[in-house]
C-alpha cells in the first residue's frame, strides 16, 4: 500500500532522492531491513521521486519506521541523505496531521510526566532493594511552561493515529 | 627569443601609409544584396569618404570575373587596400586576403564590409534604412583599412625533437611513432624500467592477451630505436622555453649499477636484504638490488639504497653483489647527476594512479588478511608474481574456492571520487573468466551498481562471464566483516529484497584510479579538480593542451583501457609531428604588443592571459611586461584590463575601433545601437540570423573584434559620450569562449561599467551583456528587436545624456 504526498514538500525531497542511483548500499547495512526485509531506504526514495508517494509497512508510513542509526547516510555514494528526508517527512506528518502511530503520540505525551519513558513501579521498587536513593522528581510546572511556549499540545491535537489507516 | 623580438620591431615599424588608396568593391549577389540595398547609391556616398580612390559595383565579387575585376582596379588605380562590401568576413575573408595577395597587397590590408548577413538579409522590409546602414558599414571598413599595417606570419623555429614524459604503454606507443617517422625522441621514466601499470598486470580485456608478452616486444622496439634516448629511472626537474624550443633539465637517479650489466642475475640470490617488493603490490620481496620483471627495459639492475646494507656510501658493509658480478657492473660510487637538452613538442603520459583501497573503511582493505584489490590479484594470477600463479589467498595460502567482487571501490561516491573509473567493470568481467578458465570450480559472486561494458568485445565479454556461471548481484554492500575463526569474508549486502549475507574465501575490490596531479616546474599544465590533465577542447582537441606544443595521453588525462590510450599516443604523435614536420611552424600575426615605456609592470596582462604569453621578468627591479608572439592568440583581453593602456593588439588597435564608432554616431547617435561581437560564437551568430532571414529593426551596427575580452570599457564610455542610443557587448557563451577566459574577463567588467552609468545617468536598460553562440540566430533577432524598443522607451534619457557632459 501507498500514500500519495501532495504537498510541496515532496518536490523539495525530491531534489536529493532524484540523485539516487539505486546502488541498494543504503539497504545492505540498513538494521530495520534486517527484521523488516520489506523496509528499504532505496525503495522509499524512489517511490518518494517517481510516484511521490510513501509506502506503507505494517499499517505505518514507511518514514516512522527508521531507527536512526544512520549507516546508510553515511555510506550513501552519492549523498541522497535519506535519513534527514524521514526526519522531515516525521516532521511534516505532525504538523499536516499525515498518521502518526500510536506509540509516537504516546511518548510525546509521557514528556508531559517529566521523563522520556515511563518509569515502571518494578524499577522503584528494585531502587529500594538495592539501598538506591529515590529518582530526583521532575520539575512539572517548568515542563508545563516549555510545553506551552513550545506549542507542543497544539501539535499533538487532532494527529491521525494508524488504527485510521487500513 | 631574439628572434621573434627583432620581428616585432619589424611589423610595428612597417607602412602606417598616411596617404593611401583605398578601393572600395561593392558586391549585388546577384539580388541578396542588391535586391534590398541600392548599391549604387552606396558606391556613390563610398566615393565622398576621404581616402576611397576608387569604387565599382559587381553581381558577384567572388567570382573569378569579380576578382580579375579587383585585380585590374588594383593594377589600374596602384590601390594600396581594398575594403569588399558584401558578404561575412567569415565566410569569404580567406577569398579576398588571398585574392588581395593576387594583386601584389598584403593580405592584412583587406577589410570586408558585411552588408549581406548583417544588413540586405534581415532589413528586407527597411531598403531605406538598410542603404543607409550599408553605406556606414561600409565606411566603417575604409576607416578601419586606413589604419591597416602589412603584416607577416610568424615564423616559429620548431626543434624536430620529442620529449614524452612517462614510459608506460601510452609514452611507449608515442615515442616508438615518432621515432619511427624519424623525429628524436627523449623518453623519461621515474622507475628503474618501462612499461607501467600495463607491464604487471597479467591479462588484457577483452582480448584476454597476457599482458607483459604483448607489450614487451614494444619495450624492446624502444631499447633498440636509434632515435629515442631512454632516460630511465629519471624524471623531469624544469622545463622552460616554449614551443618549438623547450629547454628541458632531467634529473637522473643514482642506479650504482652501469651499463655493463647484462641481467644476468647472479647478484640476486646473494644478496642479505629482503624488502617488499612494489611490483607485487608488497604480496611478495625482493632484493635491495633487484630488477622489477624479468621483461625490465633496460635490463640493468638498479640497487634500491634505502633497503641496500651500505647505504650508497663509504665505508662498504656487505660487497657480497659486486663479488658475484661477472661484470664487474656493479658501482660502490654513484650520484645524482643533471642532463639537458633542446626539444620542440611534449607529449604527456604520466598515467593514474591507483586508488588507495584502505580509504573504504567499511571494506576492511589493510584490515581483513582475505580482502584484496583487483591489482593485487594481477599479481597472484600472474606467473611471474609472488605466488607463481597459483591462485592462493593472504591470510592462509589455501585456495580460495568461493570468491566475492566488489564494483565501483572509490568510484562513482561524492566520499571519493565522483567519476567513473572506465576500466573496473572489464576488469572484473575478465578476472572472472581467468578464473573460471584455470579454476571451474571456483564460485564468483560480483557485487555491482551498473556494469558498463561499453567497448568493443565489452559485451560479449560480458556474456561469456554470465555463460561461465558467474553471479551478478546489483547491490553495493554496505560492509565486510571478517570470520574470526577460519579468516573468510562475510559480505552484508542484499539480494531479491531480502538480507544477504553470504560467506567467501576471498573478496577482491575492483579498485578506480586517482588523477596523478602531474606537476613540473615550468611546464604549463591543467589540472581538474580530480588531478586529471585537461585538453584543450574535450570533443575536438582531446590530446592538445591549451599550450601549443604540448600534448597529454592516456591514463593521465582521464581513466582508459590500452586501446584508447595506444590511441591517444598516436593521436598525440601525430598532433606534435603536424607542429614539427616543417621545422617551423607558422603563427597568425594578430598577436599584442607592450609599449616597454609606458608600462608599469602591475602584471595584470599577465592573469589575463591564459596561454602564459606574457612575463615579466623580474617583478623587483620592474622589468616590462613582454610578450611573446609566437604563444599569443591575439584575443585582446590583456589590452582590455590595462591601466596603462600600455598594449596594442595587431590588426585591432583601440584607433580601429574608435574611428569605427565615429562613423556609426556621427549621424543621429541616438537611433543606433553599437554592437561589439566576438569573431567566434556571437559575430557567427548575427549571421546565422541573417542566413536564415530573421527580421529585425535597423538599429545595430557591428564592430567585430576577435574575442569579447577585447572590449575596453572606455569604448563603451566613448559610444555614451558621443551619444548612442544603447551599447551592446556580445560573445561566447560561460566556458565556451574560444580563448578559454576571454567573455570570462569581460563580464567581470560590467559592475564598472553600470556604476560609471550610473553615475551619468545613463539609463541602465541601454547597456546590455548578451552571450550568444553561433547557432543562435534566433536569440540575436529577439536582442536586436528588444533594444529596439528599449531606444524608443529610453528616447528622453537618451537626447539628455547627450546635451549633458558626460565624465570622463
Amino acid at each position: 500500500m501507498s500514500l500519495p504526498i501532495t504537498d510541496p514538500i515532496i518536490d523539495e525531497i525530491n531534489l536529493r532522492t532524484q540523485k539516487c542511483f539505486q546502488c541498494n548500499t543504503c539497504v545492505s547495512g540498513c538494521p530495520v531491513f534486517k527484521v523488516y526485509p520489506e523496509f528499504k531506504p532505496a525503495n522509499i526514495a524512489r517511490s518518494l521521486f517517481q510516484n511521490k508517494s510513501i509506502p506503507v509497512y505494517h499499517g505505518r508510513p514507511a518514514f516512522w519506521l527508521c531507527s536512526s542509526c544512520l549507516t546508510c547516510e553515511a555510506k550513501c555514494p552519492q549523498d541522497v541523505d535519506i535519513t534527514r528526508i524521514f526526519y522531515k517527512l516525521r516532521n511534516w506528518a505532525v504538523d499536516n496531521k499525515f498518521y502518526v502511530p500510536e506509540g509516537i503520540i504516546k511518548e510525546a505525551e509521557s514528556m508531559r510526566t517529566g521523563t522520556t519513558t515511563k518509569i515502571s513501579q518494578s524499577i522503584i521498587d528494585r531502587r529500594f532493594q538495592m539501598g538506591l536513593p529515590d529518582l530526583p522528581k521532575p520539575d512539572l510546572l517548568e515542563i508545563d511552561k516549555i510545553l506551552e511556549k513550545t506549542e507542543f499540545s497544539k501539535r499533538l491535537e487532532g494527529l491521525i493515529t494508524l488504527e485510521d489507516l487500513e | 627569443m631574439a628572434i621573434i623580438e627583432e620581428k616585432i620591431k619589424k611589423d610595428s615599424e612597417t607602412e602606417e601609409k598616411l596617404n593611401k588608396k583605398i578601393g572600395v568593391f561593392i558586391c549585388s549577389c546577384g539580388k541578396n544584396i542588391g535586391g534590398v540595398v541600392d548599391i549604387e547609391e552606396v558606391a556613390e556616398t563610398v566615393r565622398k569618404v576621404p581616402g576611397v580612390a576608387y569604387a565599382e559595383t559587381n553581381k558577384y565579387t567572388c567570382s573569378e570575373q569579380g576578382q580579375r575585376s579587383i585585380l585590374q582596379a588594383v593594377k589600374e588605380n596602384k590601390l594600396d587596400s581594398i575594403v569588399v562590401a558584401s558578404c561575412s568576413p567569415r565566410l569569404h575573408g580567406e577569398t579576398f586576403a588571398n585574392c588581395a595577395e593576387d594583386c601584389g597587397l598584403n593580405r592584412y590590408q583587406v577589410e570586408m564590409a558585411n552588408i549581406r548577413e548583417h544588413c540586405s538579409w534581415v532589413h528586407q522590409t527597411t531598403p531605406d534604412e538598410a542603404t543607409l546602414k550599408a553605406s556606414e558599414i561600409a565606411e566603417m571598413a575604409v576607416r578601419k583599412v586606413k589604419l591597416d599595417v602589412s603584416l607577416e606570419t610568424v615564423k616559429v623555429p620548431m626543434e624536430k625533437s620529442t620529449l614524452v614524459i612517462g614510459g608506460g604503454v601510452g609514452g611507449i606507443q608515442a615515442s616508438l611513432d615518432l621515432a619511427d617517422a624519424g623525429y628524436k625522441v627523449y623518453l623519461v621514466e621515474q622507475k628503474p624500467t618501462i612499461g607501467g601499470i600495463m607491464a604487471i598486470i597479467d591479462k588484457t580485456f577483452p582480448t584476454i592477451d597476457c599482458s607483459i608478452c604483448i607489450l614487451g616486444p614494444k619495450m624492446n622496439d624502444v631499447k633498440n630505436n636509434k632515435n629515442i634516448e631512454l632516460l630511465s629511472y629519471a624524471e623531469v626537474e624544469s622545463v622552460s622555453g616554449f614551443v618549438g624550443s623547450y629547454e628541458v633539465t632531467v634529473k637522473h637517479k643514482a642506479r650504482y649499477v652501469n651499463t655493463d650489466c647484462t641481467a644476468c642475475g647472479e647478484c640476486e640470490p646473494v644478496c642479505p636484504v629482503q624488502v617488499p617488493s612494489e611490483v607485487d603490490q608488497s604480496l611478495g620481496y625482493r632484493k635491495a638490488i633487484y630488477l622489477p620483471f624479468p621483461q625490465a627495459v633496460p635490463p640493468i639492475y638498479t640497487i634500491d639504497t634505502n633497503a641496500c646494507l651500505n647505504k650508497g656510501e663509504q665505508p662498504i658493509v656487505c660487497g657480497k653483489c659486486a663479488d658475484a658480478c661477472d661484470k664487474k657492473a656493479i658501482m660502490f660510487q654513484d650520484k645524482v647527476t643533471y642532463s639537458s637538452f633542446k626539444v620542440g613538442t611534449i607529449i604527456v603520459a604520466t598515467g593514474f594512479k591507483p586508488f588507495d583501497a584502505s580509504r573504504v573503511t567499511e571494506y576492511g582493505w589493510g584490515r581483513i588478511k582475505n580482502v584484496i584489490t583487483t591489482l593485487e590479484f594481477e599479481r597472484i594470477i600472474n606467473a611471474a608474481g609472488p605466488t607463481e600463479g597459483e591462485f592462493l589467498r593472504p591470510a592462509d595460502l589455501a585456495h580460495p574456492k568461493k570468491i566475492a567482487f566488489i564494483q565501483c571501490v572509490g568510484s562513482r561516491n561524492v566520499h571519493y571520487n565522483t567519476y567513473c573509473s572506465n576500466i573496473c567493470c572489464m576488469e572484473t568481467i575478465k578476472d572472472t573468466l581467468l578464473i573460471k578458465d584455470h579454476y571451474p570450480d571456483v564460485d564468483i559472486t560480483v557485487f555491482y551498481i551498473d556494469i558498463r561494458a561499453f567497448g568493443k568485445g565489452f559485451e560479449d565479454l560480458y556474456t561469456r562471464s554470465r555463460l561461465a556461471g558467474t553471479k551478478f548481484v546489483n547491490a553495493r554492500p554496505s560492509a565486510l566483516f571478517e570470520n574470526p575463526i577460519n579468516k573468510n569474508v562475510i559480505v552484508e549486502a542484499e539480494l531479491n529484497g531480502l538480507p544477504y549475507n553470504p560467506e567467501f574465501d576471498l573478496v577482491i575490490l575492483s579498485i578506480g584510479v586517482d588523477g596523478p596531479h602531474t606537476a613540473i616546474k615550468g611546464l604549463p599544465l591543467s589540472v581538474d579538480t580530480d588531478g586529471f590533465l585537461v585538453e584543450a577542447h574535450p570533443k575536438l582537441k582531446p590530446v592538445d593542451t591549451a599550450n601549443d606544443g604540448v600534448f597529454i595521453v592516456g591514463g593521465a588525462e582521464s581513466p582508459k583501457d590500452i586501446k584508447e590510450t595506444v590511441t591517444q599516443a598516436s593521436a598525440a604523435a601525430a598532433r606534435a609531428m603536424r607542429l614539427m614536420s616543417k621545422g617551423e611552424f607558422e603563427v597568425e600575426p594578430l598577436y599584442s604588443h607592450i609599449d616597454p615605456i609606458t608600462c608599469t609592470a602591475c602584471g595584470i596582462c599577465v592573469t589575463r592571459c591564459p596561454y602564459n604569453a606574457i612575463t615579466i621578468e623580474d617583478k623587483k627591479t620592474k622589468t616590462p611586461a613582454a610578450v611573446n608572439s609566437a604563444l599569443c592568440k591575439g584575443c585582446g583581453t590583456c589590452a582590455a584590463d590595462c591601466p596603462e593602456d600600455s598594449i596594442t593588439m595587431n590588426h585591432f588597435t583601440d584607433k580601429m575601433i574608435f574611428n569605427q564608432m565615429d562613423v556609426i554616431l556621427r549621424d543621429k547617435p541616438e537611433d543606433k545601437i553599437v554592437t561589439f561581437a566576438c569573431n567566434w560564437c556571437s559575430y557567427a551568430g548575427s549571421d546565422t540570423a541573417g542566413v536564415g532571414r530573421m527580421q529585425y529593426a535597423p538599429n545595430a551596427r557591428v564592430i567585430r573584434t576577435m574575442c569579447s575580452g577585447r572590449v575596453d570599457p572606455e569604448f563603451i564610455y566613448e559610444a555614451f559620450r558621443k551619444g548612442a542610443g544603447a551599447v551592446l557587448l556580445t560573445g561566447c557563451r560561460p566556458a565556451d569562449c574560444h580563448y578559454d577566459t576571454g567573455n570570462h574577463f569581460a563580464g567581470k567588467r560590467e559592475n564598472k561599467i553600470r556604476r560609471w552609468m550610473t553615475k551619468n545617468n545613463i539609463d541602465q536598460s541601454r547597456f546590455e551583456i548578451e552571450w550568444i553562440s553561433a547557432t543562435e540566430g534566433k536569440k540575436f533577432q529577439n536582442l536586436m528587436n528588444k533594444m529596439a524598443k528599449v531606444l524608443q522607451e529610453q528616447k528622453e534619457n537618451i537626447l539628455a545624456s547627450k546635451v549633458l557632459t558626460i565624465e570622463k
